[in-house]
């Protein structure tokens, strides 16, 4: 059995305490509560035989206020990037707090995760938006908390990444 | 060796008569290459033998050379080391089981080896013994704190103390169990859990806990830990290379030593000495030195880890309340400690009961003084307690209720009473009839009543000279103003006037014409008259009355004037003669005849002699005072 940290990181209330809830839990609540500093979950995976512990950081998500700690990120193996599809500006910060991981501790296995999918109807991302992401190289999944599509999959694929050290876009 | 082949061979070589030392040969048949090598020798040589006697020579010193010559020999023979390596533990395991005395010649250079190998190098040996000693320590670390718990537990579960009882509370309220919170109580501190932490990625690498302490998921007390560290350095501008190293809540602290690679971090209850830091800081450097290279490259997996435990048993300390004291002072034995209780009680219960007793008899004291007082004819004066003895003084008319009686009828000590009374009389209003009554003893026939205004007064029968004495006597007592008698009967007047009426009541009949009784009822008529006469004469002497008794006499109806009243006369100076001869004092006595006209008393005048007698009675008596 091995452990592996892993980060959730994003603009604020994109839905990355709720997505470690559901994947840690299985619960979900509409109830907005957002995350100061950090909170620790942990999940056991098994990827092609392996058992692997994901400890989950839900780093606070980053605003006009706070900016995200890459302190917080260090040791972590992966993390995910969680993107809210309802609004365009967590895109951005996403594709800040990218280039800021990369620059601080290297090109690790992350996937970018586009929650809020049962609200597809008010997206303001759009396909030319995800297009651009996927010219980046960017492995895409759209996932919603509320109505858990694509939560185990994402993380499943997230560990996937990590035991296999996939090469990394840059 | 239990292998039977081998046995075989062992002994089939012992028959040889000119074989070499046992252990030689037998570790030769057991060596497989040395065998495979020495066949083969002597197949060459013994091939070269039939070309030449040299040659036979040269197998004798071949032979001689690989199994020896005779015994002691084999330091000349060649016999190389690399020769007696490969025999050697052969030879060992053979003398082992031949119980040789192998264990015996060996002990001094394993002892004088690992003498050395400590004064060379001492963690080489200590790495050896690091993966026993560990769990070898925790074991009796933990059966040592069991068996304290055990003690601890029968101690106190028999003891009864306030801090006992708290514990008891604590134990309840908390839910655990009673050892438990005596041992939480009286530890001053214990290292309960011990978490080696990844640094980079704040993963656990190993996580130590006691038997007593309760611990969370030590992955996320892990992370979160390394999360505050992180929180802790980005906030606030401290030095490079610190960390933040001591946590405190409560009871607990949580102390961390921070490494290159690793973050060592203790959860202590109660307050850690100095020197624990101390003893974590070394372990994590030992460990740095150990298992920096598993260190430097973990990826998550504590496999490389497994015999890291050794290492954070060390930091396991604890340190319990007392521990000197007990050295110095043996601590009291339950039944000690019982009998300190019990006798502290007995002690407590006795000066209760004294308390109260002696509440109870000052209680009583002054209940019974308050029943003095209200008493008629007795005044205290005086009364105090001194020591365990009531002391009075007062004053007490002899008439009084006896305080001695009314003493005796109360539950007090009369040995802690000390009375002393002297005599007066008292005037009290509702006193005096009891000194009257006292004083003049009335007989049971009469009653005595004292009014408001002093009159005395006496009712009943009482003989006259009691009537007199007491009239003249109470007339004189203070307190009383006047003597009323007016219901008050004097015994023998009443006997004077039954006496009176009785003698008057009677009548005799005399014969006709004659002075003679008309029967012998009438002479027995005159014998009660003269024993009554008796009594009233006696009776009147007695009260100072004098009293004269009339004797009359009366004639027939039917006879001459002249001669009726002689005849009465006669009469009367009959019964007088019979009354005198019968004893009765003759100047009391008075006859006389009376005329027939002539009105006796108590009778009708009118009716005259006719209602005399019928019988024709002729005599009656008339008492006069």
């Amino acid at each position: 059995m091995i452990q592996k940290k892993v980060c959730m990181v994003g603009a604020f209330a994109t839905g990355k305490t709720s997505l470690v809830a559901r994947f840690v839990k299985g619960i979900y609540t509409d109830k907005y509560q957002t995350t100061v500093g950090v909170k620790i979950d942990k999940k056991q995976v098994e990827v092609e035989g392996t058992e692997v512990t994901m400890i989950l950081w839900d780093i606070h998500g980053e605003d006009e206020f706070q900016n995200v700690r890459m302190s917080y990120l260090r040791g972590a193996s992966a993390y995910l990037l969680v993107i809210d599809g309802t609004r365009r500006s967590s895109l951005e910060v996403a594709l800040n707090l990218k280039a800021k991981v990369s620059e601080s501790i290297g090109n690790i296995p992350f996937i970018a995760v586009v929650n809020k999918c049962d609200l597809q109807d008010e997206w303001e991302i759009d396909e030319k938006d995800i297009a651009r992401l996927k010219a980046k190289d960017f492995e895409l999944i759209r996932t919603s908390a509320k109505t858990d599509i694509g939560i185990e999959h994402c993380f499943h694929r997230l560990a996937e990444k990590i035991i296999n050290e996939l090469p990394q876009p840059a | 060796m239990g292998d039977p082949t081998n046995k075989t061979e062992t002994l089939n070589s012992q028959n040889v008569p000119t074989s070499p030392p046992d252990t030689l040969n037998g570790a030769v048949n057991r060596e497989p290459d040395y065998e495979t090598n020495h066949t083969t020798d002597i197949n060459t040589s013994s091939n070269a033998a039939h070309t030449s006697s040299e040659a036979t020579d040269e197998l004798t010193e071949l032979r001689q050379l690989l199994i020896g010559g005779p015994p002691g020999d084999v330091l000349n023979s060649k016999l190389t080391p690399d020769d007696l390596s490969k025999v050697l533990p052969a030879a060992l395991s053979k003398a082992y089981e031949r119980r040789a005395g192998i264990t015996l010649a060996a002990m001094p250079t394993v002892e004088t080896a690992i003498q050395s190998s400590v004064q060379k190098d001492a963690s080489i040996l200590a790495e050896a013994l690091f993966p026993v000693i560990g769990p070898a320590t925790r074991k009796s670390i933990t059966s040592a704190i069991g068996s304290l718990v055990q003690s601890l537990n029968q101690t106190l579960e028999h003891s009864l103390s306030l801090q006992s009882f708290k514990w008891r509370l604590e134990a309840k309220r908390t839910g655990k169990t009673f050892a438990e919170v005596v041992l939480i109580r009286t530890l001053i501190y214990q290292v309960e859990q011990i978490f080696l932490i990844h640094r980079e990625t704040g993963l656990v690498i190993r996580h130590v806990v006691t038997d007593v302490a309760t611990a969370q998921d030590p992955d996320l007390v892990s992370a979160m830990l390394t999360a505050i560290q992180d929180f802790v350095k980005d906030s606030f501008t401290v030095e490079a290379g610190r960390s933040l190293d001591t946590l405190q809540l409560g009871d607990f602290t949580l102390l961390i030593e921070d490494g290159p690679q690793a973050v060592l971090a203790c959860v202590i209850r109660g307050t850690a000495p100095a020197e624990l830091r101390n003893i974590v800081r070394s372990q994590l450097e030992k460990i740095h030195h150990s298992f920096g290279a598993s260190l430097r490259t973990f990826d998550g997996d504590q496999g490389p880890f497994e015999t890291i435990e050794p290492y954070l048993q060390d930091c396991f300390q604890a340190k319990f309340k007392g521990t000197r004291k007990k050295a110095k002072k043996q601590p009291l034995s339950p039944l000690k400690k019982k009998l300190i209780w019990c006798l502290a009680g007995v002690i407590i219960a006795g000066l209760g009961t004294w308390a109260f007793a002696n509440w109870q008899s000052n209680r009583q004291w002054q209940q019974f003084v308050g029943s003095l007082q209200e008493q008629s004819g007795l005044v205290v004066v005086n009364e105090y307690k001194k020591g365990r003895t009531y002391y009075l003084q007062g004053l007490f008319d002899p008439l009084a209720e006896d305080p001695e009686v009314m003493l005796a009828a109360t539950d007090i000590n009369p040995n802690r009473v000390d009375m002393n009374w002297s005599p007066y009389l008292s005037l009290e209003a509702d006193f005096l009839p009891n000194r009257t009554r006292a004083l003049l003893s009335p007989p049971s026939t009469v009653s005595i009543n004292l009014n408001r205004q002093g009159v005395l007064q006496v009712s009943g029968r009482a003989s006259e000279q009691w009537i007199q004495w007491a009239k003249a006597t109470s007339t004189r007592l203070e307190g009383i103003t006047a003597w009323s008698d007016a219901s008050l009967v004097s015994i023998e007047r009443e006997n004077l006037a039954t006496l009176q009426s009785r003698i008057e009541y009677r009548r005799f009949a005399f014969a006709p014409g004659k002075a003679v009784l008309r029967s012998q009822k009438y002479e027995q008529t005159l014998n009660n008259q003269a024993e009554d006469v008796e009594s009233l004469l006696q009776t009147a002497q007695t009260l100072g009355e004098e009293v004269t008794i009339s004797i009359r006499g009366y004639g027939d109806q039917r006879g001459e004037a002249p001669l009726t009243l002689e005849l009465g006369n006669t009469r009367a100076n009959y019964l007088k003669r019979v009354l005198i001869n019968q004893g009765v004092d003759a100047s009391s006595l008075s006859a006389k005849g009376e005329s027939l006209h002539s009105t006796r008393p108590g009778e009708d005048s009118t009716s005259g002699a006719s209602t005399l007698d019928e019988e024709g009675a002729a005599a009656y008596f008339e008492v006069r005072f």
